[in-house]
């Protein structure tokens, strides 16, 4: 049963994504957008049905909002045509392969192996062991 | 003339080794130009002043030192990342998008573009909290 509510939400997220708006295309292609639906789906998974109406409410809430910062930005800094240029940039093979990489940049993991925060833990941790 | 006669195979070992080195320049010269197009300067300068709010302010002066000698390596290792991962041809690609008007314009705008995702993905991190604690003290078993 748990499966099967798991498939038809990922089913409804799919015909979801299929209605978004150009930037919001840009936003998914750019940054990590995939890790809210996978995170929301499993989470679904041990949710009792009573709460499950208001944790979709809340949840779904927070990522709108997320989209909305980053649509204003959008809509604030570039012209429709922009936007499309953008797009196809990002769509084409090579664009895609970079995007991969700035959303991992943006997640802070790159390079894999030493992250940045990683290095900075580091950093700190020195500093205070000395102190 | 007599003394490249006798030792052409050395000129031209020379004169290859002189054309890889001019092409690995120019490869490195690519990539520089990209990771400035991409912003992982302003990415750097964003993690550092984030981190600072963390710090004591004693120690304030030591991490603005040492943080030096980080971003400095970092670079290095993003610089050697890319020039594994991506081929010339791709590198080009990418420059030829970014030396165009909306690629141009992309650029100018790297500081405030990384800013306004920190900002939102921070906002998402805060509410996604809320959320979890909801859960956890049993909020969401209610209608509000």
């Amino acid at each position: 049963m748990k499966l099967l509510n798991t498939l038809l939400l990922i089913l409804s997220l799919v015909s979801c994504a299929q209605e978004k708006t150009d930037v919001q295309k840009l936003i998914d292609l750019t940054t990590d957008t995939e890790r809210f639906e996978i995170m929301k789906s499993l989470m679904l998974i041990d949710i009792l049905e009573v709460e499950r109406d208001n944790f979709v409410d809340d949840y779904d809430s927070i990522v709108n909002k997320y989209y909305k910062d980053l649509e204003k930005y959008y809509k604030t800094n570039y012209t429709k045509e922009e936007i499309d240029k953008m797009l196809e940039f990002y769509n084409s093979p090579i664009g895609q392969k970079l995007a991969k990489d700035q959303r991992k940049l943006m997640q802070n993991a790159l390079p894999p192996d030493f992250t940045l925060q990683q290095r900075i833990k580091n950093l700190k941790n020195e500093i205070y062991k000395k102190a | 003339m007599r003394f490249i006669k006798k030792h052409k195979l050395y000129v031209l070992f020379l004169l290859i080794s002189i054309h890889l080195f001019a092409q690995k320049k120019e490869n490195i010269d690519d990539i520089d130009l990209l990771l400035e197009n991409l912003g992982i300067n302003e990415y750097v300068n964003l993690a550092e002043q984030y981190n600072i709010k963390w710090i004591q302010p004693q120690h304030e002066k030591k991490f603005k030192n040492h943080f030096i000698k980080v971003r400095s390596i970092y670079m290095k290792d993003i610089k050697i990342f890319i020039q594994k991962k991506y081929k010339k041809e791709e590198i080009d690609f990418i420059l030829k998008f970014y030396s165009s008007e909306v690629g141009k314009k992309m650029i100018n705008k790297n500081s405030l573009y990384l800013k306004t995702v920190m900002n939102a993905q921070n906002n998402w991190a805060e509410h996604f909290e809320e959320i979890s604690s909801n859960l956890t003290m049993g909020k969401y078993q209610t209608k509000p």
